[in-house]
């Protein structure tokens, strides 16, 4: 029998993880088809009919608020011919119909019209659109599953609600996201960018160097408050503490949200430094203070991911807040940015290697192996900064829904 | 005054791609607005509703240019190493002199990016600058708009 994707035994993970087609196609009926995937905040929708075109998985979706203020994602997908039956990212429809044959849905997916219908006994209600199995939000974020017998959105989240708080509950007001979204095509599998932002602070001092030699790095590795995490269901982070806090309106901010009591100590600690986390399987964020973006690798292909993202901020925040932290995305973490664009770059050739290697080919995901935990006052199994064991229970999670852990 | 701007445009191309990035920065006015706006895929009403709120895909002034300038010199910037070849073609330009004495500047662009052994693509799109005379032109502001409402790696200047 040849040896599994992801081998616990010697902690190794074969290159076709990142490169197999057959690979790509076994995560979407085991992965994308059975975790909950993220499709949108609560803030793009501000009255009924409104509408956005998501992706869940590779399935091209319509996330809809309907008359009665449920959520519906419904695919965008004509159950008559496979037409696409909405053609605007967004906007606001009670109804959509596919320009192929008039096909007519409402926002709930509901077949609601044919026309010109000579079919005796054709029954509509056979003919709705595909949909979610379920929609649930946490806080303002929108997630969906195809799978009805998952667990609950909270369960799923489980410990990595402590740590999404932080960027999502800092104001009682909630969050918005910004107008407007990045969108770039990596040409690399989405789980190299979904690793690197929930355990990779290594990866800092090679690939974002020239950030560095600058003077664009306020680090602390050593501090308390500078550890990886992970938790149930493949969810980490990074959370990184600033060598020195950086004076500035943002700091004033901080302060306030300090007094406004809706966060911990601990919490409140951590926000002072960046935190970096992905949320089983594809979403991510980067925050900073001052800067704060979420995003989803959408698997396109085994070798192409298209990245989504959008600036973050509290609803309440002053404008001023708000257009300094766009513009730090769009600086820093954005297909113009200055650090994205050297993940890009690095993530395309590791693809492009990939892709040249023997089948045979395993990476190494064995640094750190051999350390002994160290117990931090933080929710999930945590280590320090330099090590490779949060990105392999990432892989191992991936291995259990594919099918592919070797581990008892 | 055509083609004067014309002469501006065209030097200020080969200026980026023979890769001299500080005799460019020169041509920037200390105040400069450089910014580009992201595109979607709605009615062309709702996309220019809210363009100067919405996340932008370009959003930079003479300092955050001259960051980038200096991250290039680092020689450890990957996006550019090796240098990315590119080569640009300036076109459609138009020119009208405001009442300040600054002169609007429409033009297109097309630029070929060429990385490594075989990696090839254009941006395309259109600039709306204000430029201003004094001993020489300084560029006050540009929009971008960029044809492509989902792009590749951007490490231009355009």
């Amino acid at each position: 029998m040849s040896r599994p994707l992801v081998d616990s035994a010697d902690r190794t993970i074969s290159s076709r993880v990142f490169t197999d087609p057959a690979v790509h196609a076994l995560e979407q009926s085991h992965v994308f088809s059975r975790c909950w995937l993220y499709v949108g905040h609560r803030s793009q929708f501000k009255a009924p009919g409104d509408f956005v075109q998501v992706l869940a998985g590779t399935v091209p979706m319509l996330l809809c608020l309907d008359d009665a203020g449920q959520f519906h994602a419904i695919a965008n997908v004509c159950t008559h011919r496979g037409g696409r039956i909405c053609q605007l990212e967004h906007g606001n429809a009670a109804r959509f119909v596919c320009p192929y044959h008039n096909w007519t849905f409402n926002n709930r997916g509901d077949l609601i019209a044919v026309p010109r219908q000579h079919s005796p006994g054709f029954d509509k209600s056979r003919w709705n659109l595909m949909r979610a199995a379920r929609v649930a939000t946490y806080r303002d974020l929108i997630f969906c599953t195809f799978d009805p017998d998952a667990c609950s959105l909270e369960d799923y989240l489980g410990e990595m609600k402590w740590y999404l708080d932080l960027v999502l509950s800092s104001s009682a007001a909630g969050t918005e996201v910004s107008a407007g979204v990045h969108r770039s095509i990596i040409h690399c599998n989405w789980k190299i960018p979904a690793e690197q932002f929930g355990s990779d602070n290594w990866h800092f001092q090679g690939v974002h160097g020239s950030m560095g030699r600058l003077g664009h790095r306020n680090e602390d590795p050593l501090h308390a408050n500078s550890f990886h995490s992970w938790t149930a269901n493949g969810h980490m982070l990074i959370s990184v503490a600033p060598r020195r806090e950086i004076p500035g309106a943002n700091t004033a901010y901080l302060d306030g949200l300090a007094q406004q009591g809706n966060l911990s100590d601990a919490q409140l600690r951590l926000l002072r430094g960046s935190l970096v986390m992905t949320v089983f399987p594809n979403l991510s964020f980067v925050y900073f203070p001052g800067l704060c973006s979420i995003r989803v690798w959408q698997p396109i292909a085994a070798d192409q991911t298209e990245l989504w993202s959008w600036a973050l901020y509290n609803r309440d925040a002053p404008e001023a807040v708000k257009e300094g932290i766009r513009t730090q995305v769009t600086r820093m973490f954005s297909p113009s940015g200055m650090l994205e664009q050297d993940d890009l770059e690095v993530w395309t050739r590791l693809e492009t290697n990939l892709k040249s290697m023997p089948p045979s080919f395993r990476l190494c995901y064995e640094f750190g192996a051999g350390e002994a935990g160290t117990a931090r006052p933080f929710p999930g199994a945590t280590t320090n900064l330099q090590s490779d064991t949060p990105a392999f229970a990432f892989y191992k999670h991936w291995a259990r829904l594919v099918g592919q852990d070797a581990t008892p | 005054m055509k083609d004067e701007i014309e002469r501006l445009l065209y030097h200020e191309a080969d200026l980026l791609d023979s890769g001299r990035f500080h005799d460019w920065l020169a041509l920037m006015a200390p105040e400069l607005r450089y910014w580009a706006p992201v595109r979607a895929a709605v009615s062309r009403k709702d996309e220019q509703h809210g363009e100067a709120t919405r996340l932008p895909l370009f959003d930079e002034t003479k300092v955050s240019l001259g960051l980038r300038v200096s991250r290039l010199e680092t020689g450890i910037a990957w996006i550019d190493v090796p240098p990315t070849r590119t080569r640009r073609f300036i076109s459609n330009i138009m020119a009208d002199r405001d009442d300040d004495g600054s002169v609007r500047v429409k033009s297109n662009f097309v630029v070929f990016r060429s990385r490594g052994r075989g990696e090839e693509w254009f941006a395309v799109g259109c600039r709306e600058d204000r430029w201003f005379q004094g001993p020489g032109w300084l560029l006050k502001e540009r929009k971008i708009l960029l044809d492509q409402s989902t792009v590749e790696n951007l490490p231009l200047f355009l």
